[in-house]
Protein backbone atom coordinates (compact mmCIF):
# COMPACT_ATOMS: atom_id res chain seq x y z
CA UNK A 1 0.00 0.00 0.00
CA UNK A 2 1.32 3.68 -0.89
CA UNK A 3 0.01 6.69 0.46
CA UNK A 4 0.96 9.71 -1.25
CA UNK A 5 0.04 13.63 -1.89
CA UNK A 6 -1.45 13.12 -5.20
CA UNK A 7 0.26 9.57 -6.31
CA UNK A 8 0.33 9.42 -9.82
CA UNK A 9 0.10 6.55 -11.96
CA UNK A 10 3.20 5.88 -12.39
CA UNK A 11 3.16 2.97 -9.98
CA UNK A 12 0.90 0.88 -12.65
CA UNK A 13 4.56 1.99 -14.86
CA UNK A 14 6.71 -1.11 -15.73
CA UNK A 15 10.13 0.02 -13.99
CA UNK A 16 12.65 -1.23 -16.85
CA UNK A 17 12.03 1.28 -19.16
CA UNK A 18 14.29 4.19 -18.65
CA UNK A 19 16.01 2.13 -15.35
CA UNK A 20 19.26 2.94 -16.79
CA UNK A 21 18.80 6.59 -17.28
CA UNK A 22 16.83 6.68 -13.83
CA UNK A 23 20.41 5.16 -12.54
CA UNK A 24 22.25 7.45 -14.18
CA UNK A 25 20.33 10.47 -12.50
CA UNK A 26 20.20 8.92 -9.57
CA UNK A 27 24.11 8.97 -8.45
CA UNK A 28 24.03 12.75 -7.59
CA UNK A 29 21.08 12.12 -5.38
CA UNK A 30 21.83 12.00 -1.13
CA UNK A 31 20.33 9.60 0.51
CA UNK A 32 19.31 9.68 4.66
CA UNK A 33 17.81 5.99 5.92
CA UNK A 34 16.40 6.64 9.73
CA UNK A 35 15.53 3.56 11.13
CA UNK A 36 16.20 1.77 14.26
CA UNK A 37 15.99 -1.37 13.12
CA UNK A 38 19.56 -2.81 11.90
CA UNK A 39 18.06 -5.46 9.31
CA UNK A 40 16.02 -2.50 7.88
CA UNK A 41 18.78 -0.56 7.44
CA UNK A 42 21.09 -2.75 5.54
CA UNK A 43 18.29 -3.92 3.29
CA UNK A 44 17.52 -0.38 2.39
CA UNK A 45 20.84 0.51 1.66
CA UNK A 46 21.49 -2.30 -0.59
CA UNK A 47 18.49 -1.83 -2.43
CA UNK A 48 19.74 1.96 -3.04
CA UNK A 49 23.49 0.78 -4.11
CA UNK A 50 21.54 -1.61 -6.48
CA UNK A 51 20.10 1.90 -8.11
CA UNK A 52 23.79 3.93 -7.65
CA UNK A 53 22.72 4.98 -4.87
CA UNK A 54 24.89 4.87 -1.29
CA UNK A 55 22.72 6.15 1.42
CA UNK A 56 23.88 7.51 5.64
CA UNK A 57 22.08 5.42 7.62
CA UNK A 58 20.73 7.22 11.17
CA UNK A 59 19.32 5.14 14.42
CA UNK A 60 16.39 7.56 15.17
CA UNK A 61 14.41 10.57 14.24
CA UNK A 62 16.75 13.03 16.56
CA UNK A 63 19.86 12.77 14.71
CA UNK A 64 18.11 12.90 11.80
CA UNK A 65 17.10 16.22 12.70
CA UNK A 66 20.52 17.48 14.07
CA UNK A 67 22.24 16.41 10.86
CA UNK A 68 20.02 18.39 8.98
CA UNK A 69 20.11 21.72 12.02
CA UNK A 70 23.56 21.31 11.45
CA UNK A 71 24.08 21.75 7.46
CA UNK A 72 23.36 18.31 5.91
CA UNK A 73 20.86 18.25 3.43
CA UNK A 74 19.42 15.08 1.40
CA UNK A 75 17.26 14.66 -1.69
CA UNK A 76 15.66 11.79 -0.45
CA UNK A 77 15.06 10.48 3.35
CA UNK A 78 13.51 7.11 4.47
CA UNK A 79 11.80 7.75 7.49
CA UNK A 80 10.99 5.16 10.01
CA UNK A 81 7.58 5.55 12.47
CA UNK A 82 8.73 3.93 15.42
CA UNK A 83 12.00 4.67 16.76
CA UNK A 84 13.24 5.62 20.28
CA UNK A 85 14.48 9.05 21.38
CA UNK A 86 12.30 10.79 18.17
CA UNK A 87 9.87 8.98 15.91
CA UNK A 88 9.44 9.41 12.67
CA UNK A 89 6.36 11.35 12.86
CA UNK A 90 7.91 14.05 15.54
CA UNK A 91 10.99 14.49 13.21
CA UNK A 92 8.96 14.69 10.24
CA UNK A 93 7.23 17.45 11.76
CA UNK A 94 10.51 19.18 13.11
CA UNK A 95 12.10 18.33 9.37
CA UNK A 96 9.26 20.50 7.72
CA UNK A 97 9.55 23.74 10.42
CA UNK A 98 13.06 23.81 9.46
CA UNK A 99 12.10 24.32 6.28
CA UNK A 100 13.73 20.77 4.88
CA UNK A 101 11.92 20.38 1.48
CA UNK A 102 13.83 16.75 1.04
CA UNK A 103 11.18 13.89 -0.72
CA UNK A 104 10.61 12.03 2.99
CA UNK A 105 8.95 9.09 2.38
CA UNK A 106 7.78 7.21 5.41
CA UNK A 107 8.28 3.50 5.63
CA UNK A 108 6.26 1.54 8.70
CA UNK A 109 5.37 -1.56 9.91
CA UNK A 110 1.97 -0.68 11.41
CA UNK A 111 -1.21 -1.82 9.52
CA UNK A 112 -3.41 0.95 10.92
CA UNK A 113 -4.89 3.24 8.71
CA UNK A 114 -5.06 5.62 10.85
CA UNK A 115 -1.55 6.23 12.28
CA UNK A 116 -0.49 6.07 8.22
CA UNK A 117 -2.82 9.38 8.12
CA UNK A 118 -1.26 10.47 11.03
CA UNK A 119 2.17 10.23 9.67
CA UNK A 120 1.17 11.62 6.05
CA UNK A 121 -0.16 14.62 7.96
CA UNK A 122 3.10 15.34 9.71
CA UNK A 123 4.35 16.06 6.34
CA UNK A 124 5.50 13.18 4.27
CA UNK A 125 5.57 12.89 0.47
CA UNK A 126 4.49 9.23 0.63
CA UNK A 127 4.75 6.22 2.86
CA UNK A 128 4.78 2.33 2.10
CA UNK A 129 4.97 -0.23 4.39
CA UNK A 130 8.31 -2.22 5.46
CA UNK A 131 10.26 -3.76 3.64
CA UNK A 132 10.53 -1.78 0.90
CA UNK A 133 11.30 -3.56 -2.75
CA UNK A 134 12.92 -2.53 -6.15
CA UNK A 135 9.64 -1.62 -7.58
CA UNK A 136 8.71 0.92 -4.52
CA UNK A 137 11.97 2.44 -4.48
CA UNK A 138 11.66 2.59 -8.26
CA UNK A 139 8.69 4.87 -7.86
CA UNK A 140 10.53 7.17 -5.20
CA UNK A 141 13.20 7.66 -7.86
CA UNK A 142 10.47 8.82 -10.27
CA UNK A 143 9.40 10.77 -7.83
CA UNK A 144 12.92 12.36 -7.31
CA UNK A 145 13.45 13.13 -10.62
CA UNK A 146 10.27 14.71 -11.30
CA UNK A 147 10.94 16.49 -8.05
CA UNK A 148 14.80 17.64 -9.67
CA UNK B 1 28.99 -30.43 -10.76
CA UNK B 2 28.35 -30.26 -6.96
CA UNK B 3 27.84 -26.26 -6.73
CA UNK B 4 25.18 -26.24 -8.82
CA UNK B 5 23.63 -29.53 -7.05
CA UNK B 6 23.71 -27.23 -4.14
CA UNK B 7 22.28 -24.40 -5.72
CA UNK B 8 19.49 -26.40 -6.73
CA UNK B 9 19.13 -27.89 -3.47
CA UNK B 10 18.96 -24.25 -1.94
CA UNK B 11 16.32 -23.78 -4.63
CA UNK B 12 14.39 -26.65 -3.50
CA UNK B 13 14.43 -25.61 0.55
CA UNK B 14 13.42 -22.46 0.01
CA UNK B 15 10.91 -23.16 -2.14
CA UNK B 16 9.55 -25.93 0.37
CA UNK B 17 9.86 -23.54 3.00
CA UNK B 18 7.55 -21.24 1.01
CA UNK B 19 5.29 -23.96 0.77
CA UNK B 20 4.87 -24.83 4.40
CA UNK B 21 4.44 -21.12 4.55
CA UNK B 22 7.74 -20.24 6.75
CA UNK B 23 8.87 -17.78 4.39
CA UNK B 24 6.90 -15.63 1.83
CA UNK B 25 8.29 -13.55 -0.57
CA UNK B 26 10.54 -10.65 1.57
CA UNK B 27 13.10 -13.47 1.43
CA UNK B 28 13.07 -13.66 -2.17
CA UNK B 29 13.69 -10.35 -2.29
CA UNK B 30 16.67 -10.38 0.25
CA UNK B 31 18.07 -12.74 -2.07
CA UNK B 32 17.79 -10.56 -4.99
CA UNK B 33 20.25 -8.08 -3.49
CA UNK B 34 22.85 -10.33 -3.28
CA UNK B 35 25.20 -10.11 -6.54
CA UNK B 36 29.10 -10.82 -7.19
CA UNK B 37 30.23 -7.81 -5.38
CA UNK B 38 28.11 -8.64 -2.12
CA UNK B 39 28.35 -12.67 -2.39
CA UNK B 40 27.73 -12.85 1.73
CA UNK B 41 24.62 -10.60 1.82
CA UNK B 42 22.30 -12.85 2.59
CA UNK B 43 24.35 -14.57 5.16
CA UNK B 44 25.35 -10.94 6.57
CA UNK B 45 21.27 -10.40 7.06
CA UNK B 46 20.36 -13.46 8.45
CA UNK B 47 23.36 -13.41 11.07
CA UNK B 48 22.45 -9.95 12.02
CA UNK B 49 18.09 -10.71 11.78
CA UNK B 50 19.05 -13.70 14.63
CA UNK B 51 21.43 -11.56 16.59
CA UNK B 52 19.05 -9.17 17.21
CA UNK B 53 16.08 -11.34 17.44
CA UNK B 54 17.75 -12.84 20.24
CA UNK B 55 18.39 -9.88 22.32
CA UNK B 56 14.48 -9.36 21.61
CA UNK B 57 13.51 -12.81 22.80
CA UNK B 58 15.82 -12.57 25.59
CA UNK B 59 14.59 -9.00 26.61
CA UNK B 60 10.79 -9.94 26.29
CA UNK B 61 11.27 -12.77 28.19
CA UNK B 62 12.70 -10.72 31.06
CA UNK B 63 10.02 -8.14 30.74
CA UNK B 64 6.93 -11.02 30.75
CA UNK B 65 8.41 -12.67 34.14
CA UNK B 66 8.51 -9.10 35.77
CA UNK B 67 6.03 -9.02 38.67
CA UNK B 68 4.61 -6.03 37.11
CA UNK B 69 4.89 -6.26 33.22
CA UNK B 70 6.41 -3.12 31.27
CA UNK B 71 4.00 -3.36 28.16
CA UNK B 72 5.59 -0.02 26.75
CA UNK B 73 9.26 -2.25 26.96
CA UNK B 74 7.42 -5.50 25.79
CA UNK B 75 5.58 -3.65 22.71
CA UNK B 76 9.14 -2.06 21.95
CA UNK B 77 10.85 -5.11 21.00
CA UNK B 78 7.84 -6.74 19.50
CA UNK B 79 7.51 -4.23 17.28
CA UNK B 80 11.46 -4.54 16.55
CA UNK B 81 11.17 -8.05 16.09
CA UNK B 82 8.17 -8.21 13.68
CA UNK B 83 9.72 -5.78 11.48
CA UNK B 84 13.07 -7.60 11.08
CA UNK B 85 11.33 -10.87 10.74
CA UNK B 86 8.43 -9.68 8.41
CA UNK B 87 11.86 -7.76 6.19
CA UNK B 88 13.49 -10.85 6.03
CA UNK B 89 10.61 -13.53 4.77
CA UNK B 90 9.49 -15.16 8.39
CA UNK B 91 6.21 -14.67 7.81
CA UNK B 92 4.63 -16.82 10.44
CA UNK B 93 6.66 -15.44 13.36
CA UNK B 94 5.99 -11.94 12.25
CA UNK B 95 2.22 -12.86 12.39
CA UNK B 96 2.67 -13.96 15.62
CA UNK B 97 5.09 -10.88 16.73
CA UNK B 98 0.98 -8.57 15.73
CA UNK B 99 -0.47 -10.63 17.81
CA UNK B 100 2.23 -10.63 20.47
CA UNK B 101 1.71 -6.75 20.33
CA UNK B 102 -2.00 -6.62 20.54
CA UNK B 103 -1.80 -8.71 23.44
CA UNK B 104 0.70 -6.29 24.61
CA UNK B 105 -1.82 -3.14 24.08
CA UNK B 106 -4.22 -5.07 25.69
CA UNK B 107 -2.24 -4.95 28.56
CA UNK B 108 -3.43 -9.15 28.90
CA UNK B 109 -0.38 -10.54 30.54
CA UNK B 110 -1.61 -14.15 30.06
CA UNK B 111 -2.28 -13.84 26.54
CA UNK B 112 1.17 -12.77 25.93
CA UNK B 113 2.82 -15.09 27.64
CA UNK B 114 0.17 -17.79 25.22
CA UNK B 115 1.40 -16.11 22.63
CA UNK B 116 4.72 -15.43 23.21
CA UNK B 117 5.63 -19.44 23.82
CA UNK B 118 3.86 -19.42 19.40
CA UNK B 119 6.19 -16.29 18.56
CA UNK B 120 9.03 -18.34 19.98
CA UNK B 121 8.03 -21.31 18.37
CA UNK B 122 7.37 -20.00 15.06
CA UNK B 123 11.00 -17.91 15.33
CA UNK B 124 13.09 -21.26 16.50
CA UNK B 125 11.45 -22.65 13.04
CA UNK B 126 12.49 -19.91 11.16
CA UNK B 127 16.13 -19.97 12.78
CA UNK B 128 16.41 -23.35 12.06
CA UNK B 129 15.49 -22.41 8.42
CA UNK B 130 17.48 -19.52 7.96
CA UNK B 131 20.68 -21.33 9.16
CA UNK B 132 20.34 -24.04 6.91
CA UNK B 133 20.19 -21.90 4.28
CA UNK B 134 23.36 -19.77 5.29
CA UNK B 135 25.08 -22.54 5.99
CA UNK B 136 24.25 -23.85 1.97
CA UNK B 137 24.93 -20.54 0.70
CA UNK B 138 28.22 -20.33 2.46
CA UNK B 139 29.20 -23.98 1.01
CA UNK B 140 28.44 -23.22 -2.32
CA UNK B 141 30.32 -19.79 -2.19
CA UNK B 142 33.50 -22.13 -0.92
CA UNK B 143 33.15 -23.92 -3.70
CA UNK B 144 32.42 -21.41 -5.97
CA UNK B 145 35.70 -19.44 -5.01
CA UNK B 146 37.89 -23.06 -4.88
CA UNK B 147 36.69 -23.08 -8.37
CA UNK B 148 37.88 -19.89 -9.36
CA UNK B 149 41.15 -20.74 -7.47
CA UNK B 150 42.35 -23.80 -7.97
Amino acid sequence: MVLGKGASSSLSRKMVDGAEDMVSNCNDFTVLVVDDDPVIRKLHDMHLKKFGLSAQVVENGKTAVDLCHFGATFNLILMDKEMPIMDGVEATKELRAMGVNSLIVGVTSRDSQYETQAFMEAGLDFCFEKPLTADKISFILQELNKKN
Amino acid sequence: MVGTTLSQELKNYIQSMHDQGVLDHHFDHVKALQNEENPQFVMEVISMFCQDAEIGVAEITRFLNAPVVDFAKVINFVHQLKGSSSSIGGQRMALACRELRQASENRDKERCLEIFERMKQEYNTLRGCLNAISQMERTILENETRRRNP
